[in-house]
């Protein structure tokens, strides 16, 4: 790092009245980008899909993380397991498609076998046709590279250089923030799962998705019974930060329907829902009768894919008779992520402008996003 | 050597990795590793007997264990074993 980039830093964490947010180069330089991966992802734990992708034993799926391939595998003892995506023989990718395995991980290169632990099988014709042994092949130091993982609320985690605190260190804040959530969820089925693509850096994702300042101007629909005043600021430095609001209301069908509410919640949660970033790429939301996480999949510096999926409290609300709430519920989320979109897109563009100088905060209303930028600067200053 | 099986065991064998039909490939190679054994050619007995064996794993087909025996039996394969089992890879430290 130059002295020039040591400097644009040292004023990103600055306390957040004198603070500049991250410069340009952080989202329209491929250098940076590249060294985001390592610093940021590969260093930490990166939500990298969801348990209900692989929802049966033996299915697996692959999955680009940051250029890296892998897969996740649903083994038969039925633990969820991260693969570097490839044969220790030649290198060959493994699994090209999501697909559910009746048996082993066959390579379609040579046909190298790999158990559901990812312990290598056999070898065949390894040894020459008919020979499936040699000496030279150790098979207890050629199983399949297996990826640090941990699975938390059905988002699948891993941190790829091995070196990050566990995961219920990493997460621990939030983990107890919320404790009172840490119960079976249930996946709302198809229709509470949608995606969108967005035409900008993962990291604006977050930004938008940290603050209430916008709500009154992007979501004017929301601001009809959810004033910015209801809103606080959740910031919690080098973990995650969001919001909270203290006006939810769940949906209630013609019929006078709800979805059921999770077991045991205190007052807090009669009325308050909560919106937090856990970084660096996992967005989640918290509600009496429901939650959701988006996964923001980084496809390129300036591309991002938000992939979202909408959890119940009860296994009845996977019901057929659910389903119309559930879609109402999912469409309305939907059309309220989708009305970011223009607004992460534009701050992409605007990265662009040379003169752009990182931006300033509200002191007031912008602390979540700081802390953000802050934790993002903080993995570049610890890098070595 | 009978031809004509063998004949008509490639044909199938052919059709059968067209279609990616695991549990028949796996019964196809395994009859082609019989038919070399009557004629006493441990050789390409083995060959297809591993063939039958990999579709066969793949398969999850409960015959996996008994073509692996026939493999160990001519010292062609490995017993399975706790060491290759229980084996652990470089990105997860201890904890």
């Amino acid at each position: 790092m130059n002295h020039f980039q040591q400097f644009a830093l040292d004023q990103v964490t600055q306390p957040v009245e004198q603070a500049r947010g991250l410069p340009n180069e952080h989202y329209t330089d491929p250098a940076l980008h590249e060294a985001e991966k390592q610093h940021v992802f590969f260093d930490n734990w990166m939500a990298l899909c969801f348990g209900k992708d692989v929802p049966e034993l033996g299915d697996a799926m692959p999955f680009e993380a940051l250029g890296q391939p892998l897969f996740v595998l649903r083994g038969r003892d039925g633990v969820i397991r991260v693969f570097q995506n490839v044969c220790r023989h030649r290198g060959m990718i493994l699994v090209d498609r999501k697909k559910r395995l009746s048996g082993v991980v066959r390579c379609p290169y040579h046909s190298w076998c790999y158990d559901h632990s990812g312990a290598l099988h056999t070898t065949p014709h390894v040894g020459g046709p008919g020979y499936n042994t040699h000496d030279a092949i150790d098979r207890s130091s050629l199983g399949l590279i297996e990826i640090r993982s941990h699975v938390w609320q059905d988002i699948v985690f891993v941190n790829m250089s091995g070196n990050a605190p566990a995961f219920a260190d990493y997460a621990a804040s939030l983990i107890e923030r919320w404790g009172e959530f840490e119960q079976p969820i249930w996946f709302g089925g198809e229709d509470s799962a949608f995606e969108l693509d967005a035409a900008t850096n993962w990291k604006l994702a977050v930004e938008n998705y940290c603050e209430s300042y916008h709500l009154p101007w992007v979501h004017p629909g929301l601001n009809s019974y959810s004033r910015l005043e209801d809103h606080y600021n959740i910031i919690e430095p080098g973990g995650y930060s969001g919001q909270g609001t203290l006006v939810y209301r769940s949906i209630i069908s013609e019929t006078g329907e709800k979805f059921d509410d999770f077991d045991g919640l205190g007052d807090k949660w009669v009325t308050g829902a909560e919106y937090a970033a856990l970084y660096p790429n996992v967005l989640l939301g918290v509600h009496r009768d429901q939650k959701f996480a988006i996964i923001l999949v980084p496809t390129g510096m300036e591309q991002t894919l938000e992939r979202v999926a909408i959890y119940y409290a009860s296994p009845k609300m996977q019901d057929a008779s659910m389903a119309g709430m559930r879609r109402r519920n999912a469409e309305l989320w939907k059309g309220v992520f989708e009305e970011d979109i223009f607004v992460v897109e534009g701050m992409q563009k605007g990265r662009h402008a040379m003169k752009f100088d990182g931006g300033r905060f509200s002191p007031v209303m912008d602390g979540p996003t700081h802390a953000f930028h802050h934790w993002v600067a903080s993995q570049f200053k610890r890098a070595p | 050597m009978n031809a004509r099986a063998i004949q008509q065991i490639d044909a199938e064998l052919i059709a059968a990795h067209e279609r990616g039909d695991g549990p028949t490939l796996a019964g196809l190679y395994e009859a082609a590793a019989g038919l070399r054994d009557e004629q006493g050619d441990v050789d390409a007995a083995c060959f297809f007997l591993t063939q039958a064996y990999v579709f066969a794993l793949e398969a999850g087909l409960d015959r996996s264990g008994a073509l692996r025996d026939r493999l160990i039996a001519n010292g062609r394969e490995e017993k399975l074993t706790a060491r290759i089992v229980g084996v652990r890879t470089a990105f997860l430290p201890a904890e």
